[in-house]
């Protein structure tokens, strides 16, 4: 039988808000290095055996109150300017989804054989991600303030 | 030699020697007593003050005393300075000629050179000054004052073992030195002057006189050990109590008499801290960290558990995961049911964790990341950590 829903969670965000995990342990609170083995955190793409190792300097550790929603879908959240997690909505996997020009944003590019993605911080242009896809990324993950989470295969 | 106690019987006629072996006796038993049940060291007092001086040309110096109190030296001979005695640079430099002169310089900087200062005993007979008649009338000393000097060594001396004295043997003549502290000397003031004093020096410190037993044992079934002679609030203590069958307490005097514990044993084994635990895991022992995780992240360690033990073996690691299905009502389209299809952790601890939404009798599925629970025991092998 699961345990009752705890009070807190530790949840890793970019700079963007964007909750790419939640973790509860009781007693403690963890850190980036220790969630990430002091190297990534690995976001999955729905739908298909691809993903994007978000490197540990990306990724910021938050205490929130826990929900069991949050547990459930944290990529389904963001942290706003209060701390809080708010519901930013479902990640989307279909590539070059529409964002803002000028908006914050963080962009990781995987290459299939790397343990860890490329990482830029910035802001959307017009003609999409901030900085430059390295040759041989096969996936992105592209976080806009304000908009929902994300990943495509490239 | 045995002890020898005089015995005296009416009209016998009383000798020098008979008196003088009395006051022997009771002197030689109590060295015997310190001696063999104490360790030599400065029992009260003796410490090294300074005073701030400045030369004719600015430069500053100290003056030293050394302030009234007692020492027992390793033969069992009581030095008592019943008032602070200076500690004279010239004396000094007639007992360690050369003197190395602070600060001195070498390539890898400044080195500070300490002299230790040593008391010992000195016998120093007190001859008869008004002529009267009985015990005064012979000639030479009737007393023999029990005085105390100050020595200096050269940087080391305080490290040398003394000779102890035989089993039966009664007080030394004061050869026995005790230290007392440490000097640091500047020949470049005047004609040489101290610059400072201190307790300790090059990892040694001022013995203090101590207890040698094989048996402490209270009196009222309580024995408490504590580093200074009052109780005041925050002092640290031990305490052996042999109330409710018996317990060994660590603990600070909470100023009214009593020891708050901070650890305790108790007569079953049973032991209780207040704070944490730190150092190796016991054989036997597990740590435990349990809660949720998501996908994607890598599970922490329990608190306490040592990653460079777990790298090198000695600590195993256990984890258990479990899917945890999203609630029903977060699925993308009303009605959705979810199907784990993977929970697992690597090597690296790291959750493998997704799922399938579905409709039943529909054939549109969406594949998902997924959180589990998860329990992870870090526990010792027989060798232990």
């Amino acid at each position: 039988m699961a345990a009752r829903a705890p009070q807190f969670a530790t949840v890793l965000h970019l700079s963007t808000g964007h909750v790419l995990t939640a973790v509860t342990a009781a007693g403690l609170e963890p850190t980036v290095e220790q969630l990430t083995g002091g190297r990534a955190l690995r976001v999955r793409h729905s739908d298909e055996p691809g993903y994007v190792m978000v490197p540990a300097e990306a990724l910021t550790a938050a205490r929130v109150t826990a929900t069991a929603d949050l547990l459930d879908r944290p990529q389904h959240y963001a942290i706003g300017s209060d701390g809080a997690p708010w519901l930013v909505g479902p990640p989307e996997y279909e590539s070059g989804p529409t964002r803002t020009v000028g908006a914050k944003a963080v962009v990781v590019w995987q290459e299939d054989d790397r343990a860890v993605g490329t990482y830029y911080e910035g802001v959307v242009d017009a003609t999409g991600p901030p900085g430059e896809p390295p040759p041989g990324a096969t996936h992105l993950l592209f976080a806009v303030e304000g908009a929902p989470l994300s990943v495509e295969a490239l | 030699m045995t002890p020898l106690r005089p015995v005296f019987a009416d009209g016998a006629i009383l000798g020098a020697g008979d008196l003088t072996s009395l006051s022997t006796l009771d002197r030689d038993r109590d060295a015997r007593h310190a001696r063999h049940l104490h360790t030599p060291g400065v029992a009260a007092g003796l410490e090294l003050v300074t005073e701030d001086r400045a030369s004719a040309s600015g430069a500053i110096y100290v003056e030293v005393s050394v302030t009234a109190g007692y020492a027992l030296d390793g033969t069992g001979r009581e030095l008592v300075s019943p008032a602070t005695v200076p500690v004279s640079p010239d004396r000094f430099l007639s007992e360690v000629p050369n003197p190395v002169s602070d600060p001195v310089h070498d390539p890898s900087g400044n080195v500070t050179v300490w002299y230790p200062v040593f008391l010992h005993g000195l016998d120093a007979e007190v001859a008869a000054t008004d002529g009267r008649l009985g015990c005064q009338a012979v000639a030479g000393p009737s007393r023999v004052a029990e005085e105390v000097e100050i020595e200096f060594g050269r940087p080391g001396d305080a490290s040398v073992e003394q000779p102890s004295p035989a089993p039966d043997a009664g007080p030394g003549d004061g050869d026995w030195r005790v230290l007392v502290g440490f000097v640091r000397l500047d020949t470049s003031i005047g004609s040489g002057q101290f610059v400072a004093a201190a307790a300790s020096a090059d990892g040694v410190r001022v013995p203090t006189a101590g207890a040698r037993a094989g048996l402490v044992a209270g009196q009222t079934g309580r024995v408490e050990v504590r580093p200074a002679p009052a109780a005041t609030a925050g002092a640290p203590a031990v305490v052996l109590d042999d109330a409710e069958g018996g317990s060994l307490v660590f603990g600070l005097h909470n100023g009214t008499g009593a020891v708050t514990p901070l650890m305790t044993v108790d007569a079953s084994g049973n032991l209780t801290v207040t704070g944490t635990l730190a150092g190796v895991q016991s054989a036997g022992s597990v740590l435990v960290a349990s809660g949720a995780a998501f996908d994607g992240t890598v599970l922490p360690l329990p608190g306490g558990a040592d990653p460079a033990a777990i790298e090198s073996g000695s600590l195993v690691v256990s984890v258990q995961v479990t899917p945890r299905p999203p609630q029903v009502d977060s699925a993308p389209t009303a009605g959705q049911r979810f199907v784990p299809a993977e929970c697992r952790v690597d090597e690296e601890r790291r959750v493998h964790c997704w799922g399938t939404w579905f409709t039943p009798g529909q054939t549109a599925t969406a594949d998902v990341s997924s959180a589990c629970d998860y329990l992870v025991l870090v526990s010792v092998g027989a060798g232990g950590a």
